[in-house]
């Protein structure tokens, strides 16, 4: 609305205006006075209709009250609209859509560039000596407050729009709309809000949908939008990349690494289509290659990619890195993903045990430590470096730099050496533990209990199994051993328990007994800590025929290639999400990688390196850029203001061009001056409508009258003259 | 209408009036108007008895010296008025009727009230000189102006025709008085009563005719010249008096155009002239009430002069005032003339 009854000049004008009909009704009442002789008649007429007279003159004197007023009114508001000056001052909200989804290309272009150059028309068409000022709101995730409290400062506020880029987060209404709550009134300075959401209709159709429905309701005059573009797009983006094998060994086993790559697809997807995916290392080489190809409709899709692993080197840390990228499509932020692989030259164990010969271990038996070197190190050239050490050191000899430890006796470790292992692996490192079959007490179970009190029973029992069990021939899903599961059935059914350990615990199997109790769990809290496993069965020929089975090296070197890299890969996060933080941690890193932003940690994909107390990077954080933020689907205005009046109390919306179109900039003072020219319209024609009405009823009060005396009057005087 | 009334003076302020102006007949009696009435003859619309014998004709038929007309016989009748000359002629009894010639005593009562003071005509065009300003400075024609020039006109007529005249001017009791009789000189007088100026107080016309029956003891004409702007029933009281006296009435209503019309269109303020409030009003929002309530007033007035045989007849200040007593002579000597036959 162009005009207000606030603005202290209009105020004056109008007062002005419509006190012109009291005062001229003020000074008639003084302009003559009459000798009159039939005073009886007149005093007699004027006692009747006394109370109809003032009744008649009230509404007279109002109507043309509101005639002026209204006149008054349509006249300023076609002087006063156009110049801006009538009207409170105005805290514009801009709600800047810096998200993924503002880096999507239309004409050439990205939309960004759109949103900022609305923006800035918008803080153009403000007027600082009206009291105007300007809020900016960085909407990607997590919502960040560029200009707040509000500013009158519209140069600088404009210079930091401009700078905007956009980033790889989705757009953050929820944070947005609690900002905007902040926003403190003034209540001795009335004032207009103007929310301006500088935002593509398509990524903010997907912002509403993450907004939580306990969100407060945000008070608003205007909300101002730039109209839905119907700019045809499809684009293609990257969900996850997900290597299958979590560690390399370079110097081991060459066992095959792929990726699992997932794709989402938006816009226009009732097309066929196909999306090429390489990916390189930081070098440029190509390490693989897919194509997806796309049916009609069809929207996401995974694709898995082998990887040529030969001398890939680590990147940062202990990790290598590479680079999955998608041929161009609408939104190029979403068309990049970064994969972790940790690699390793060797891998050092540690395998804590009794020491040959001591009591409880059968002359002639092989001990559970031979058969974990047997299968991890059959031959020096395996890449895995064997370390064991006596139980009874344990607490002295364990020390950082293992990747793994079995500890094969836990009954034989002392209170020191259960803490130097709580302490290693919350350092990283790998604890696998097995029962001993040369004790018949449990009471240890109580220290690995210590180490995961939520995923573990206090209590754990041993269980004689009547007739020899076997292992179920399925791998669990998440299972370390899922990278095998294709030799697990042929490898499984060889193997007999004779005893076992009941496992009672809320962690994942790492593969199941035939009556499904668990043979193992894997426990990966992926905060920085190593990967427990604890198996229900020693490796001693005494409980079950499994070290002397084929299934028993294919699973020692799965479970500890897995469990190793595992424990060392952190998950990707989403930019604009929380990153967790290693305990352990004393700094953090971005980490350089070729044509990766870095200058936003949180908001922008990539890799960050976590550094310990001595500097050295120990983990690597991936993150992913946000693909469901840049859905690219179209959606109506209806649909927009629909969703948004959940959560913002608006007296109106108001649509500018389409980011595609031309600068609104250039509209806006149009837009005022037909706003101010349409409500002066309206005033005059009211004032005309007003001027009739009070035209009729004069007469009528009047003039009727005057026709009914004369009817009745003209004869009698005649007759008596 | 012309909204510019002139203002009447106050009669407090009023500046000293030469005696040679005071006296002049023609300040009242414009050239015209006496021109028309001196060759009218004034009949009374009751023949009264009187001494003097002469125009006026007696309604006692009979005896009189003056034969009027026949009738047929009918039994009772004195048949010493049978003319036996039509009988021989025509064999039919025909009485002989005579109109018995009479004496009028004229008292003429003017009402000299505060609203008497209201007047919206121009002296200059009313009184038929070339003066713009009454003698006592006024610039307006006042009621009161014409009433004594009504009366004036009356008494002068009449006193050329032998008959006797009196006169008072009078408000809430009698002011002046000029006791009657047909000499020339009594003219004089008259005017000179009728020199006077309306005062700021009602009119009170019951104290008015009794006072005034008090002094007569035959039966007079008794003119009344007033704007009845006085409580209905005491008007209707007053003539009751009259009546019950024996005495024949001519109300004469005298009111101003303005009055009559009240064709006012900005607001203002209406100051009364006998001591009423002010009140501020829009004229053209009252109109029609105001005007149901004076035409109320002068049907009233009208319907009791009538209900006792009294003739009423509304006088505009704004007509020519020769017209109007013509029309009225003329109308009571067809009435005087019927009555006696």
């Amino acid at each position: 609305m162009p005009f207000s009854f606030l603005h202290p000049m209009l105020f004056a004008i109008g007062a002005a205006c419509v006190s012109i009909p009291i005062i001229i009704h003020l000074l008639k009442r003084r302009r003559r006075v009459i000798p009159w002789g039939a005073m009886r008649f007149l005093e007699e007429a004027y006692r009747k209709r006394r109370r109809i007279i003032t009744l008649e003159q009230l509404i007279l004197l109002a109507l043309r009250c509101l005639l002026v007023l209204l006149i008054a009114m349509g006249v300023g508001s076609l002087v006063l609209g156009g110049m801006g000056q009538s009207r409170l001052p105005k805290t514009l909200v801009i709600v800047l859509d810096d998200s993924i989804a503002s880096a999507r290309i239309a004409n050439a272009s990205a939309i960004i560039d759109h949103h900022i150059d609305n923006a800035i028309a918008r803080v153009d068409a403000l007027d600082p000596s009206l009291g105007d000022r300007v809020v900016l709101i960085s909407a990607a995730a997590p919502a960040q407050a560029i200009v707040l409290p509000a500013s009158d400062d519209l140069g600088a506020v404009r210079a930091l729009i401009e700078q905007s880029t956009p980033t790889d987060a989705s757009f953050d209404l929820e944070g947005a709309l609690a900002l905007i709550e902040q926003i403190e009134s003034d209540p001795s300075r009335p004032s207009e809000t103007e929310v301006f959401i500088a935002s593509d209709a398509r990524g903010l159709d997907h912002a509403i949908e993450r907004v939580g429905t306990d969100l407060s309701r945000v008070q608003a005059d205007t909300i101002v939008l730039p109209e839905p573009d119907s700019t045809p797009a499809m684009n293609v983006g990257i969900v996850s990349a997900t290597p299958t094998r979590s560690l390399i060994v370079r110097d081991g086993l060459a066992l095959p690494e792929s990726v699992r790559i997932e794709l989402v697809r938006s816009g226009e997807v009732n097309a066929s289509a196909e999306t090429r995916i390489e990916i390189v290392d930081p070098s440029g080489t190509t390490r693989g290659s897919g194509t997806v190809t796309w049916r009609m409709g069809e929207r996401a899709s995974t694709i898995n990619i082998a990887l040529d692993t030969r001398e890939l080197n680590p990147s940062a840390a202990t990790s290598a890195i590479l680079i999955a990228r998608l041929s161009a499509d609408a939104n190029p932020r979403d068309n990049q993903a970064l994969i972790a692989l940790p690699t390793r030259n060797t891998l050092r164990v540690a395998i804590v045990d009794r020491p040959r010969g001591a009591s409880g271990s059968a002359q002639g038996d092989i001990p559970p430590a031979r058969w974990v070197r047997a299968a991890l190190a059959p031959r020096t050239d395996m890449g895995v470096q064997i370390t064991s050490i006596d139980a009874s050191q344990a607490a002295a000899r364990l020390a950082p730099g293992v990747d793994a430890i079995f500890v094969l006796a836990p009954a034989e470790l002392n209170d020191a050496a259960w803490d130097r292992i709580g302490r290693l692996r919350d350092q990283g490192v790998m604890i696998v533990v097995t029962p001993d079959a040369r004790s018949e007490s449990l009471a240890w179970f109580d220290r690995v209990h210590g180490l995961a009190p939520d995923s573990f029973s206090p209590v754990q029992t041993l269980v004689t199994h009547d007739t020899p069990m076997t292992i179920d021939p399925l791998v669990p899903e998440q299972s370390l051993l899922a990278g095998i599961e294709s030799d697990w059935d042929a490898l499984a059914g060889a193997v007999q328990l004779e005893q076992s350990m009941r496992i009672d615990a809320a962690a994942t199997p790492i593969a199941l007994l035939a009556n499904a109790s668990p043979l193992g769990v894997q426990i990966i809290e992926r905060d920085g800590s190593g990967v427990l496993v604890v198996l229900g069965v020693p490796f001693d020929l005494a409980w079950s025929n499994l070290p002397a089975r084929p299934l028993f090296v294919a699973m020692m070197q799965e479970l500890v290639r897995q469990g190793v890299g595992v424990g060392e890969t952190r998950l990707p996060v989403m930019a604009g999400t929380p990153m967790r933080v290693p305990d352990w941690s004393q700094s953090m890193r971005p980490i350089e990688i070729t044509n990766t932003e870095s200058r936003d940690p949180v908001r922008h994909a990539g890799a960050v390196s976590f550094r310990d107390a001595q500097g050295q990077p120990r983990a690597i954080q991936i993150v992913h850029p946000d693909s469901m933020g840049a859905i690219a689907d179209q959606t109506s205005q209806e649909t927009i203001e629909d969703q948004l009046a959940r959560f913002i109390d608006a007296q109106s919306f108001q649509w500018i061009g389409a980011e595609t179109g031309e600068r609104s900039s250039t509209n806006e003072p149009i837009a005022r001056s037909t706003d101010a020219h349409r409500f002066a319209l309206w005033m005059l024609w009211g004032a005309f409508l007003v001027g009739v009405i009070e035209f009729i009823l004069a007469r009528l009060f009047t003039q009727r009258l005057i026709a009914s005396e004369r009817a009745m009057g003209a004869e009698g005087r005649g007759a008596r003259a | 209408m012309d909204e510019h009334i002139p203002q009447p003076a106050d009669p407090n302020q009023m500046p000293a009036v030469a005696a040679s102006e005071r006296f002049d007949p023609h300040l009242y009696l414009h050239p015209q108007t006496l021109s028309r009435l001196s060759t009218m003859e004034l009949r009374a619309k009751m023949i009264v008895e009187g001494v003097m014998a002469g125009q006026h004709r007696s309604p006692y038929t009979g005896v009189s010296v003056e034969f009027a007309q026949h009738r047929p016989y009918v039994a009772g009748d004195d048949i010493r008025h049978l003319d036996w000359k039509v009988y021989a002629r025509t064999d039919k009894l025909q009485v002989k009727q005579y109109q018995q010639e009479t004496t009028l005593d004229l008292v003429l009562l003017v009402d000299s009230s505060g609203s008497m003071r209201f007047g919206s005509r121009l002296f200059s065009d009313a009184s038929g000189s070339a003066r713009e300003l009454s003698p006592d400075g006024r610039p307006n024609w006042s009621k009161f102006d014409h009433a004594t020039a009504t009366a004036a006109a009356m008494a002068y007529i009449t006193i050329n025709q032998g008959d006797r005249v009196g006169l008072a001017v009078y408000a809430d009791e009698l002011r002046a008085m000029v006791e009657r009789s047909a000499r020339k000189s009594s003219w004089k007088q008259i005017v000179d009563a009728l020199a006077t100026h309306p005062i700021d107080r009602e009119t009170d016309i019951v104290r008015v005719i009794d006072q005034t029956l008090a002094k007569i003891s035959n039966k007079c004409l008794i003119v009344i010249v007033s704007d009845f702007f006085e409580d209905p029933e005491h008007i209707r009281s007053a003539f009751a008096k009259v009546k019950h006296r024996g005495h024949d009435l001519i109300a004469l209503q005298v009111l101003d155009k303005a009055e009559l019309s009240f064709e006012f269109d900005d607001p203002a303020a209406f100051e009364g002239l006998e001591s009423e409030p002010t009140i501020r009003i829009d004229p053209r929002a009252l109109r029609q009430a105001y005007l149901e309530s004076i035409n109320n007033h002068i049907d009233l007035v009208s319907h009791h002069a009538r209900s006792f045989g009294f003739d009423h007849k509304v006088v505009s200040t704004h007509k020519w005032l020769g017209p109007t007593l013509a029309k009225f002579v003329a109308r009571r000597n067809a009435a005087s003339s019927l009555r006696g036959s």
